[in-house]
């Protein structure tokens, strides 16, 4: 069940992401929907399987984006790692390990957009982009952060309700 | 003898009547003294009306006022159903707008074949500028068309599903599209970046560029074609020990409130790919 919820969960997520998330930049960043959502729900102590749902993200990702298809793998790759060794070592602060994962998941996944970008043949600044995607990005993501991860402990709750009472 | 008479004379007398009620009506006298008889009779049944509805509406007050709040209730319903109605109306006239003026933009180019499409999203990635747009194959879409609207470049298509297709706008850091100035008459290349600022790039040190010259496509590399307008030169920038000089473009494209575009369709593009598989 909870497996077979991320594909419209993502879908929307997405739907917003391309629709909705770029009218509210700063410069030129903006929030990053999915990998807010996949931060909360890495993080929630319920959640099992979470690697579907970055899966699902994956896909979804590639077949919208321009981005190269590995730039896109490695980022949800290591946010997931992140997420599953933080969730194992800061179980009992799930908010704590998902801002730290959120952070540092943020500027890794924009970080190797950059670079990928960059491989590819294009000269980028990375100063420029520091100051105008990448910070902005991440100060949005963190504005953000509250009400997706709310949404998202709410929704393990109702996906996985006898867990509560053991 | 005489009873017999009067039964003669009975029916001239009525006749007599209603000709002399006919001429009255005729001659207008009749409205007048219907009136003046009525008068009393109509201001005593005003009065009376008056008192009955006064004790009616006494009687009936606490109804009437739950039938009112359901009117109003109604009402307001169907005041923000017509609100909702004129938003979606307004938002078909701005459609219309836009549709029309693209329209426009295709007849002063007959030669050119348009698809007109939609932007329905943009990249979720903020490093690209790309959108995408809700038509694709199926509508004779293909990679590398370019893509325009009434005021000038947009960018061309760079990826193609059934149903829908991603553009790379001109902004885009991985653009990179060949000009000309008209009035300078030299060629250059322009080129977007990660905060989507256009470039004037390769342009010898001895042109003479001016701020406003108007830039448009070349056609050079048949990537587009030629004499689209791009935009405006802004500032001109000579940098030391530098072979080109550079310039800032100012794009007649609105490309943060881009809703909908031409794809032109009998545009084919060089592939240059052939050559590099060679190499």
């Amino acid at each position: 069940m909870a497996q077979l919820l991320s594909i419209p969960v993502l879908l929307l997520l997405l739907g917003l992401q391309i629709s909705v998330s770029n009218k509210f930049s700063i410069f030129n960043g903006f929030a990053d929907l999915l990998l807010l959502w996949l931060c909360a729900w890495i993080v929630q102590s319920k959640v099992k399987h979470g690697w579907i749902w970055f899966l699902v993200a994956i896909l979804m990702t590639v077949y919208v984006s321009g981005l190269k298809w590995y730039a896109i793998v490695a980022g949800y790759v290591f946010i997931f790692i992140l997420g599953t060794f933080i969730k194992k070592r800061l179980w009992q602060s799930p908010l704590l390990s998902y801002f730290l994962v959120l952070i540092v998941g943020s500027l890794a996944f924009n970080f190797v957009a950059f670079y990928s970008l960059q491989f590819s043949g294009l000269s980028l600044d990375i100063m420029e982009a520091l100051m105008t995607i990448i910070m902005p990005s991440l100060i949005l993501n963190l504005i953000f952060s509250i009400p997706i991860y709310l949404i998202a402990k709410d929704m393990t709750l109702w996906l996985f309700p006898y867990e509560e009472t053991e | 003898m005489r009873k017999g008479s009067f039964k003669n004379w009975q029916p001239i007398v009525i006749g007599l009547a209603i000709t002399g009620v006919i001429i009255l009506a005729i001659s207008g006298l009749l409205g007048k003294i219907i009136d003046t008889a009525a008068s009393p009779l109509v201001d005593a049944q005003t009065w009376l009306s008056k008192r009955i509805q006064a004790v009616e509406d006494f009687l009936t007050v606490p109804r009437d006022v739950t039938v009112l709040q359901q009117e109003n209730s109604d009402l307001k319903n169907e005041v923000s159903q017509l609100q909702a109605e004129i938003l979606i109306l307004k938002q078909q006239v701005s459609e219309t707008d836009i549709l029309y003026a693209l329209l426009d933009f295709a007849r002063t180019r007959p030669e050119n074949k348009y698809i007109a499409a939609s932007v329905i999203g943009r990249d979720p990635s903020p490093f690209l500028n790309y959108v995408i747009i809700d038509h694709g194959s199926d509508d004779g879409i293909f990679k590398g068309m370019p893509v325009v609207t009434q005021q000038g470049l947009v960018g061309r298509i760079d990826a193609v599903t059934a149903t829908a297709a991603r553009v790379q706008l001109i902004t885009d850091p991985g653009s990179l599209v060949n000009v000309g100035l008209e009035d300078a008459k030299i060629d250059a290349q322009v080129s977007g970046s990660i905060s989507g600022d256009l470039t004037l790039e390769m342009v010898n040190l001895d042109a003479n560029v001016n701020q406003g010259d108007l830039v448009l496509t070349s056609g050079l590399g048949g990537s587009f074609p030629p004499d689209i307008l791009i935009g405006q030169v802004l500032t001109i920038s000579k940098p030391e020990n530098s072979l080109f000089q550079q310039a800032t473009i100012q794009p007649v494209v609105d490309f943060s409130n881009l809703r909908a575009v031409l794809i032109i369709t009998n545009f084919k593009p060089v592939d240059y790919s052939i050559l590099t598989e060679n190499k």
